[in-house]
């Protein structure tokens, strides 16, 4: 799993656009989407959303989620609470990176919502290193529960955290052969 | 010397726009400034402002929101627009001295700034978007916001910045910290609540004591007090009995603390002592001879007495001697009131003697009568009452030039912009009512109720696109936008030579209207056709007749018409052949069409009057729709009516129409006031189909209809405005869909929500016709609605309302399927009962039907959905004169295809038959090809539903259809139908996985080559084979393979010989 797989995986996560044209449903394997009346906000998942915008086929109806105040609340909260904050999307940020990348036309202030996102990621990304280093330093508890923690994180921390919890297992097999 | 008024100078428009005009004092105290919406600032030296020197006028962006703060800068909320993305921007700015022009913008905003408060370290600002933000002045970046259930009206900083007072619409008044978001206090019910903000509504001021200990709040009657210690309201109220009735809306307090001055929006003044909570002064404000609501007040830091005030009218004076007490020096010969109410002894009306003025004994009793002062000196009496008299008594001085008493009189030239104040009771100004202004439906008018200009606003937004109006300062743009860009691409029109106002669109063509300003001009109209064939020429444009100015523009797919304020309708075809000229009798107030119909809403007799919610007796009309028939063909061979008029229901008295418009499929309906939508179904009668209000989330928010959908589904597509009654471009709205619903008692529960259910079947069957295409559906629909209302009657042993819905019944399908639940349920009684029902309505149905007869004014048919690719035109009720149409029969499933296939040869053999015997039949196809025309529009073909394989809800097999389905069996609970399964017996043998090949059959008789070899081998092959009899045949099977192709070869001439 790497992050490539996460934003793939963000694809099937289902948004709304304002379509241009008019259609009947569209049977696909995963499901039947449609059916499409210009004008009209419609249901579809994030690669069919991506695909009629490159087609200029579709506008996006931004999520309540990506717009300025909600994110500067998000990350008010974010500020105030100890653990991770539980976000409104499991695949938050893979969904923001997307849409300021493929609908950056349809979104308003896109700097802004990209300066705030990195901002949140930053605060999160912060939290999870300090806990990592906390559980790595102590020696009696064996596992850890990270709560809200989004997929994306965990792909970013695995490597390092794996690294770190065998070198440590390495160096206490050191220690207890020494001693024996 | 009494309290007087400078000369009244008018600000910024000069009284043409009627908004609130904010005030604020510089820090020096030698000049105050104004602020309007038009964009200006205005700044006024008060020392000599009575010598008429003009203001200092400074244009300091695009717009400017009626709302400044002078302390060392001068903060206020304007709009800006970028000149490269052309997007409004509103925000809370700083402007320099000197020049005074935007130096640092402080905080964006949603919508408009309604007041700002700065004090030395801290700025707040409330916004129409029903926020507060707050902040450091040194860091206004890092600012708090709070969010309130109304629109917020006024804030202030106490001046010991530690707390934040704020009034809104919603009638409250509530205190937060200047540092944090937890409230403090919060105070309800403190004046009516209302919707939108405007100079007729208050702006319910709140002031902080000099010394913080106290709040003052602008109400209803009186201004309130708070005591910060405790956040309690005081009982004691600044108010007085004459200022019971008037609602209090601007607020100052004096530099030393000592003097509260409010301002009414009966244009009254008062001041009071705050240490004594005493009434000091009261004085009336006019403007032109009109009382005037006082909009914002200020006292002269350096000198208490005088008090600069601004109107609504955006009048500016300064009233000078505010708190002298003494009585006013009589202009001469005027009567007039003490000021001080509180002093009797001075309370007494007092005027000229004049020789020729008689005393009349019955116009007044007592000492203080003007009978006393005046008929004891005069000789005669005289028992008419003397209008002059009356009025100057009254203080009603307008007219007193015209006076036959005053003829006498002098009238001195007067500075005096004051006007004695009455002391009896409350004289109410007659304002005669004036009937509603024309709008377009779908459309922004160009100004608001409350006189905001819209500069960027929606001409049309209907379900085929928008057309937006945009105006910035490098000129004027149209732009068309089609929701189908298949339909048409976007098309941009400069507007700065042709001032097009107002349009409309739909399929086939976009029309666009201008209103000239000069009664010599006319109006012109320009219409862009897309489908015309004449590729070069698909724009025309026709001058309406010198006078004759255009109020609206309607297209549709077969006309265009220009509703004038003249009343008439001019209709144009679609190449712009002039077709029809009619007279509206009555008042536009909103149109719409459809197809050849186009419907007029107009107001009907006269004004009614009624209380309403602020106990104000305001005038409101009835309404009627007219609804026109235009036929641009054989209009002279038609000896029918064309129009027909139609009450059109508002909802409770006082209510307005908001929107008229048609469903895709010609039928009428329109939105009241409240956000009912209601339908006008073909017998004329007028169905509330859905309740906007109850999708409303604020007071202050609206539904903005877009289309109403009757096929494929009932629904209704809005746009939700929140925080304004129209669509503003900048929200960038998106539609919201809905779907029909009647609004039923009780929607809670199953029973009604069934009866709903019922209800909205019954309607579509109306709208549907006798025979439409989908009258089966939703005959089975209404069965199954009624059926499980017939179960519900009986769980709930309610056999008489069982037996009435049996009466509701449409199909003798669904009354036998009643009679047999109800024999499963042994109930026999109800059995016969059902029966001897069921006999009588098959009775009445006949009947019935011989009697039907077409309702004489002819309505559109059922229409297709209108798109570019369907050839298929409303069907008339009149015989087309071209081919005539083949009826193809709906397909309902593939085993109907025969019966499909057999109606289609059956319509085609007209054109190959010659026999004789056949001509009858010919005869009953045309007549049932004729009257299928007359009453059923062609039903094209459509694909039927087809299954998806892979569709993840697992409907794999059967397309949803629950025709087939026993409805009882769908009633059963969970329960019984797992018990049925269960009772059921598995089949005994289980079935093989994979195709048994043909050659083990059992049927001998097959004379083929294996055959005959199997024959005459059973035996040999029975002894060599050694397993199960079930694989007995394979083995069979393998060992004729295994035959050479001689062996074969044999076999098979044996059989062949035989």
């Amino acid at each position: 799993m790497d992050s490539e797989i996460c934003d793939f995986l963000a694809g099937d996560e289902l948004i709304e656009v304002i379509p241009n044209f008019t259609s009947g449903s569209i049977q696909l394997i995963g499901g039947d989407m449609g059916p499409f009346e210009a004008g009209l906000p419609v249901e579809v998942p994030l690669w069919i959303g991506i695909n009629l915008r490159k087609r200029m086929k579709c506008v996006l109806k931004v999520p309540n989620w990506l717009l300025i105040d909600c994110l500067k609340d998000l990350i008010t909260l974010e500020n105030e609470s100890n653990s991770l904050l539980q976000l409104p999307s499991l695949h938050f940020f893979e969904i923001a990176h997307i849409v300021v990348r493929d609908f950056k036309e349809d979104l308003q202030d896109g700097d802004q919502v990209k300066t705030l996102i990195q901002d949140l990621w930053d605060k999160r990304e912060a939290k999870i290193r300090s806990s990592t280093l906390k559980f790595l330093k102590q020696s009696t508890y064996k596992s850890a529960q990270m709560d809200n923690i989004q997929q994306i994180e965990i792909t970013q921390m695995r490597g390092p955290l794996i690294a770190a919890t065998r070198n440590t297992e390495r160096l206490l097999q050191n220690k207890h052969s020494t001693q024996n | 010397m009494a309290p007087r008024f400078s000369e009244l100078r008018e600000a910024h428009s000069g009284g043409e726009n009627v908004t609130h005009v904010d005030l604020a004092i510089a820090p020096d105290g030698k000049e105050f400034a104004t602020c309007s919406k038009d964009g200006s600032v205005w700044v006024w030296k008060i020392d000599s402002f009575n010598d008429l020197e003009p203001p200092a006028i400074h244009e300091v962006a695009d717009g400017t929101h009626s709302t400044l703060c002078w302390r060392e800068h001068l903060y206020m909320g304007v709009t800006t627009t970028d000149l490269v993305t052309n997007i409004e921007k509103r925000s809370l700015s700083r402007l320099s001295a000197d020049p005074m022009m935007i130096d640092k913008t402080l905080m964006l905003f949603a919508m408009e700034i309604n007041s700002i408060d700065v004090s030395k370290e801290y700025i707040v600002a409330v916004c129409s978007d029903c926020t507060l933000k707050k902040a450091p002045l040194a860091d206004t970046t890092n600012y708090e916001k709070i969010e309130f259930d109304g629109q917020p009206l006024s804030v202030a900083i106490d001046p010991l910045e530690k707390f934040v007072a704020v009034t809104c619409t919603d009638g409250t008044l509530s205190v937060y910290p200047v540092v944090g978001i937890d409230r403090l206090a919060h105070f309800e019910r403190l004046f009516r609540s209302f919707g939108d903000i405007g100079p007729r509504h208050t702006r319910a001021q709140v002031r902080w004591s000099s010394d913080g200990s106290f709040l003052y709040v602008a109400t209803q009657g009186s201004v309130r007090v708070v005591k910060v210690d405790e956040w309690e309201l005081l009982n004691a109220r600044l108010s007085s009995d004459e200022l019971k009735e008037e609602i209090f809306s601007s607020l100052a307090l004096s530099t030393s603390g000592k003097y509260l001055a409010a301002g009414t929006l009966n244009g009254k003044i008062c001041i009071w002592e705050t240490a004594t909570k005493k009434l000091i002064t009261m004085t009336e404000h006019r403007h032109k001879g009109s009382l005037m609501a006082i909009s914002s007040l200020a006292f002269d830091p350096a000198n208490d007495s005088n008090l600069c005030m601004a109107d609504i009218k955006e009048g500016v004076s300064i009233l000078y001697q505010a708190l002298d007490k003494k009585e006013v020096p009589a202009p001469t010969n005027f009567s007039r009131v003490q000021a001080d109410l509180s002093d009797d002894e001075d309370n007494v009306i007092t005027r000229p003697r004049r020789s020729k003025f008689l005393a009349d004994e019955a116009m007044g009793s007592g000492g203080n009568s003007p009978s006393a002062n005046f008929g004891n000196e005069d000789e005669n009496t005289r028992m008419s009452v003397d209008l002059g008299a009356i009025k100057r008594q009254f203080g009603q001085f307008d007219n007193l030039e015209d006076d036959i008493d005053s003829r006498e009189m002098t009238m001195g030239r007067s500075n005096y912009n004051q006007q004695p104040v009455y002391s009896g009771p409350p004289v109410v100004t007659f304002k005669p009512p004036i009937l509603p202004k024309y709008f377009p439906s779908g459309g922004v008018p160009e100004r608001t109720t409350d006189g905001h200009k819209h500069k960027n606003r929606y001409l049309k937004w209907n379900r085929f696109g928008v057309i937006r109006y945009l105006k910035n300062d490098d000129g004027c743009l149209i732009e068309i936008e089609y929701h189908d860009v298949s339909i048409s691409s976007e098309i941009s029109i400069p507007n700065d030579e042709t001032k097009y106002t107002m349009g409309d669109l739909c399929a086939k063509a976009i029309v666009l209207a201008n209103r000239p300003k000069k009664e010599d001009q006319s109006s012109e109209l320009l219409v862009i056709n897309l489908l015309t064939w004449d590729r070069e020429k698909t724009r025309w444009n026709v001058k309406l007749p010198v006078g004759e100015i255009a109020v609206d523009v309607l297209v549709t797919d077969t006309l265009i018409a220009a509703l004038t304020e003249k009343g008439n309708i001019r209709v144009f075809s679609l190449e712009g052949t002039q077709r029809q000229i009619i007279s509206h009798a009555g008042v536009l107030s909103t149109s719409a069409a459809f197809g050849d119909t186009v419907a007029i809403v107009s107001p009907f007799g006269g004004p009614q009057w009624m209380e309403d919610e602020s106990d104000e007796v305001v005038p409101f009309y009835a309404y009627q729709v007219t609804i026109y028939d235009i036929k641009q063909r054989n209009s002279h061979l038609s000896d029918v009516p064309l129009s027909k008029t139609v009450p059109l229901p508002v909802g409770k008295p006082g209510g307005k129409v908001f929107w008229m418009g048609f469903t895709n499929r010609g039928n009428l309906v329109s939105m009241d006031s409240s956000g009912c939508v209601r339908l006008l179904s073909p017998s004329d009668l007028w169905i509330p189909i859905f309740d906007g209000a109850a999708r409303l989330m604020s007071i202050s928010d609206s539904i903005w209809p877009i289309s109403i959908i009757e096929t494929p589904k009932c629904e209704i597509r809005y746009a939700y405005c929140r925080g304004s009654k129209v669509p503003l471009m900048e929200m960038r709205l998106v539609p919201t869909t809905d779907k029909w619903e009647l609004p039923v008692c009780d929607k809670g529960s199953d029973k009604t929500k069934l009866e709903g259910e019922l209800l909205l079947n019954e309607l579509k069957m109306t709208l549907n016709g006798i025979v439409g295409e989908d009258s089966q559906t939703l005959i089975n629909e209404h069965s199954k609605a009624l059926i499980q209302l017939f179960t519900l009657a009986l769980k709930m042993e309610r056999e008489g309302r069982a037996v009435e819905l049996t009466q509701f019944s449409v199909s003798s399908k669904a009354v036998q399927a009643l009679i047999k639940y109800a024999a499963k349920q042994n109930r026999g009684f109800l059995v016969d009962k059902l029966t001897t029902l069921g006999n009588e309505l098959q009775e009445k149905n006949e009947e019935d039907e011989g009697r039907r007869r077409p309702s004489t004014i002819s309505r559109p048919a059922p229409v297709l959905v209108e798109t570019r690719q369907r050839d298929a035109d409303e069907i008339r009720g009149f015989p087309e004169i071209g081919p005539k149409k083949v009826v193809l029969k709906k397909r309902e499933s593939a085993f109907s295809g025969e019966a499909t296939l057999m109606a289609l040869n059956r319509s085609r053999q007209p054109q190959h038959q010659e026999d004789g015997e056949n001509e009858k039949h010919l005869d009953e196809v045309t007549q049932h090809t004729d009257t299928t025309l007359n009453t059923q529009a062609p039903v094209p073909y459509t694909d039927t539903p087809k299954a998806n394989p892979f569709s993840k809800n697992g409907d794999f097999t059967q397309p949803p259809s629950s025709a087939n389905s026993s409805l009882f069996e769908q009633l059963d609970s969970p329960w019984d139908r797992k018990r049925a399964r269960d009772k059921e017996t598995p089949s005994s043998t289980p079935q093989p996985k994979q195709a048994r090949l043909a050659f083990g059959s059992s049927n001998k008789e097959n004379a083929g080559a294996y055959g005959k070899w199997y024959s005459a081998n059973e035996v040999r092959l029975r002894k060599d084979f050694r397993g199960e009899e079930i694989d007995f045949e394979k083995f069979c099977a393998q060992s004729f393979r295994m035959l050479t192709p001689a062996q074969k070869k044999e076999w098979k001439a044996r059989v062949e010989q035989e």
